[in-house]
């Protein structure tokens, strides 16, 4: 898969799945589990380019006597999570019309 | 491996790369570290998923880098080369009108090897971290800012005089000390001076040897360890 597009599906993924709460480095990985496989290496990027990019914003909190870090989507990040879908849909709309829907 | 041995390992690739930002990135791996332990998987296991350390170290590289590639520093022991890949990691790419980074050395392995690490689809064999010249590292441009060179400048100034006078003042003791010994001993072999005026003489003497004998080990380590501290700072480590 061409590395920019493989960039934008990661984004999407890990947008999505901070998109329904409050979530953590390992929460995200094992929530994307069966979606798309992220290694911790691969992730660690993705949200520092979510943070630094606004869409997500980030809090430190204790658990069991250490320190977590914690993302949350902003509006940004929501906007952002609805142009990839849109632009995902277009992709698709285009492959299927190439395609025809055949493999 | 231990999770300890990894984290160095992985560290002494990212050569060049800013203290904080090693700090940010290892307390990342940490929690995750953490959470898998409490999710009651082995260290071994852990350190399987992580991956290899070159492989980790070549991926954090790469992130700011769209199709270009980034081989991390393998291991070069001073750590205040400037690594320009870290550069791009770091900004997102390098400014318009930055110069072109030195030519990469030939690939580690193949080029389709470079994509699959983003989402890890299947097992890929673990390449061997390639020892680079250190000159290459080297013969990479570091950027500064002109208010770090100017404060690096005041730093030195002011540095060479604590310097001058950490060093200097205890061997001036020493020296006058000896000047007071011998002068003293002097005076009382031609009987010009009383026993008790030399007897006092030859105890300051001695203080001032003394004292400056003492001070100048502990001077001369603090005045080492400013130096190196200063020198990493100009380096920007």
């Amino acid at each position: 898969m061409d590395a920019q597009i493989k960039k934008g599906v990661l984004d999407a993924c890990v947008l999505y799945a901070i998109s329904k709460g409050e979530s953590y480095g390992y929460k995200i990985i094992i929530d994307l589990q069966g979606v798309i496989e992220i290694s911790e290496s691969t992730l660690y990027p993705i949200l520092k380019r979510l943070e630094a990019g606004g869409a997500v914003t980030t809090r430190t909190k204790e658990f069991n006597g250490r320190l977590r870090r914690y993302y949350k989507i902003t509006p940004a990040g929501l906007d952002k999570l609805n142009e990839s879908k849109r632009d995902f849909e277009a992709i698709n709309a285009i492959y299927l019309k190439i395609f025809g829907g055949k493999k | 491996m231990t999770y300890i041995k990894w984290k160095d390992e992985v560290e002494s690739y990212l050569v060049g790369m800013p203290q904080d930002e090693k700090q940010k990135l290892f307390s990342y791996f940490s929690e995750m570290y953490a959470d898998k332990r409490d999710a009651g998987i082995s260290e071994e296991q852990i350190i399987e998923e992580f991956g290899a350390p070159y492989d980790v170290a070549r991926r954090i590289l790469e992130s700011g880098k769209d199709g270009e590639k980034s081989e991390p520093q393998a291991k070069v022991s001073s750590g205040g080369n400037y690594n320009y890949n870290y550069y791009n990691y770091n900004y997102g790419g390098a400014p318009q009108g930055a110069p072109s980074p030195n030519p990469a050395p030939p690939p580690a392995q193949p080029a389709q090897q470079l994509v699959q690490p983003i989402c890890v689809p299947q097992p890929q064999p673990q390449p061997q971290p390639q020892p680079q010249p250190q000159a290459t590292a080297q013969a990479q441009p570091k950027k500064q800012s002109a208010g770090h060179i100017i404060a690096s400048l005041i730093l030195v100034v002011i540095m060479l005089w604590a310097t001058a006078f950490m060093i200097g003042a205890p061997l001036t003791a020493i020296v006058e000390g000896f000047i007071s010994l011998g002068a003293t001993i002097g005076m009382l072999a031609s009987s010009s001076c009383t026993a008790g005026v030399g007897v006092a003489s030859i105890g300051m003497g001695l203080i001032y040897v003394g004292g400056g004998l003492i001070l100048l080990a502990p001077l001369s380590l603090l005045t080492h360890f400013l130096w190196k501290k200063l020198t990493n700072f100009i380096k920007g480590a």
